[in-house]
């Protein structure tokens, strides 16, 4: 064995023991829905900010290839040399393609590559990935394709958790159930659900599915509920993930998620979805 | 007639606004039920084909079947499904009816 080799032995070596002593396992967690534009990037980089400000070391992976925006909406787009397909193919380590967001310590994007078809990946590359993903951080967010998009498959295979996310509407529902099933048989457990964009005053006037019944309908667990709001779209345009700062409630939404994500009890907010009695009717009526 | 109307809603204390009759979620809710229902116990023409030639595979042991009037299909019943199979027999094959082990 010549010197160098054994160097980089004894580097590794060093590694895995330090990481014994101080790294709990790894956790895998895909975020994904039914169908498209539900929410996906916007909570995988909202929980990805949270849990990094949690202390924890987190990379946001772009799994969704060819549809590459997560790092436009972390607004680190002008920093991404490599993607993680080049990671695959060899073109480029790991950590050159890693891209650490200046904001927060331990925050990381692995982006996408954009020029490529889904199918530039395959499932062993994938597992492949996150094997090396494994070694270097607390948690991996997956933003993955929707479910009805091709290369769902292959981009979640290697994550052990799932985050569903699902808007309030009929077919956001519908798509979710096919793709939950689909996560059952691929043995992902927990498998939970995000409600994003509720319109607690159209649950109020009856005009919304409320969140009991998607449970219900759905028969998965909850692991919150983020309302409409606007700071989205501010956040989207400035690149500024909400959880970065903004107090606002989709903020304060992902802020909980990221804490249930890490086992804490972390009592669901309250949203005025109750009918109103009298004196609210007249309330309304008078807008006040 | 209008103005009636809204001072009538306005002492109907909505107990429950679901009931009411223009309030879309309660519609949703339903709709979705059966949806769902029906996509999960989805049956596909390939499936039923499977399945037809595997139970052909199995009766043939044990009896002589006419396999030109096989039919299969996929009943809906309300919210529940069932699985229609019409096989005419032949023949139950000799000894079959004690153990089938001869086959
Ligand atoms: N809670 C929310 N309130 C308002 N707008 C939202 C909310 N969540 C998502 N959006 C908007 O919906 C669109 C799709 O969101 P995105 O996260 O890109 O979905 P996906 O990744 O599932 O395709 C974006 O324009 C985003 O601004
Ligand atoms: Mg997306």
């Amino acid at each position: 064995m010549d010197e160098q080799e054994s160097v980089v032995i004894q580097e590794t070596e060093l590694k895995e023991e330090s990481q014994n002593l101080e790294k709990e396992k790894a956790r895998i967690i895909v975020v994904t829905s039914g169908k498209g534009g539900v929410g996906k990037t916007t909570s995988t980089s909202n929980i990805a900010v949270a849990l990094a400000k949690l202390g924890k070391k987190v990379v946001a992976v772009d799994a969704d290839i060819g549809l590459r925006n997560l790092d436009v909406i972390m607004g680190l787009e002008n920093r991404v040399v490599y993607n993680f397909v080049d990671v695959l193919e060899g073109n480029c380590r790991l950590n050159q393609a890693l891209v650490r967001d200046k904001r927060v310590d331990t925050l990381y994007l692995l982006p996408a590559a954009q020029t490529r078809t889904k199918d530039a990946v395959n499932q062993e590359q994938m597992i492949k990935l996150c094997g090396m993903l494994r070694d270097e951080f607390d948690l991996v967010l997956l933003d993955c394709p929707a479910g009805i998009e091709g290369g769902f498959k292959n981009a979640a295979v290697g994550a052990d958790e799932a985050l569903i996310v699902v808007t309030p509407e009929v077919p956001s529902v519908r798509d979710a159930d096919r793709i939950i099933g689909m996560l059952e048989s691929m043995g992902k457990s927990p498998i939970r659900l995000i409600v994003n964009r509720l319109r607690p005053d159209m649950v109020r006037g009856g005009d919304m599915l409320d969140v009991p019944d998607i449970i219900e309908i759905l028969a998965i667990s909850l692991i919150g509920i983020v309302p409409e709001d606007d700071n989205v779209i501010r956040a989207a345009n400035r690149g500024e993930p909400m959880t970065f700062a903004s107090k606002s409630p989709a903020a304060q939404a992902y802020i909980n998620i990221a804490r249930r994500i890490l086992g804490e009890d972390v009592p669901l907010i309250q949203f005025d979805t109750k009918p109103r009695g009298l004196l609210g009717n007249i309330r309304k009526i008078l807008g006040i | 007639m209008n103005i009636i109307k809204k001072i009538l809603e306005l002492f109907s204390t909505p107990d429950d606004p679901k009931e009411k009759l223009e309030a879309s979620a309660k519609k949703a809710k339903e709709r979705l039920q059966f949806i769902i229902i029906d996509d999960r116990t989805g049956v596909s023409p390939e499936l039923l084909e499977i399945l037809r030639n595997e139970m052909i595979k199995v009766l043939k042991k044990y009896m002589d079947i006419d396999e030109s009037r096989i039919e299969i299909d996929i009943e809906n019943s309300g919210k529940t499904k069932a699985l229609a199979v019409n096989i005419p027999v032949i023949q139950v094959k000799r000894g079959s009816s004690i153990t089938g082990s001869e086959v």
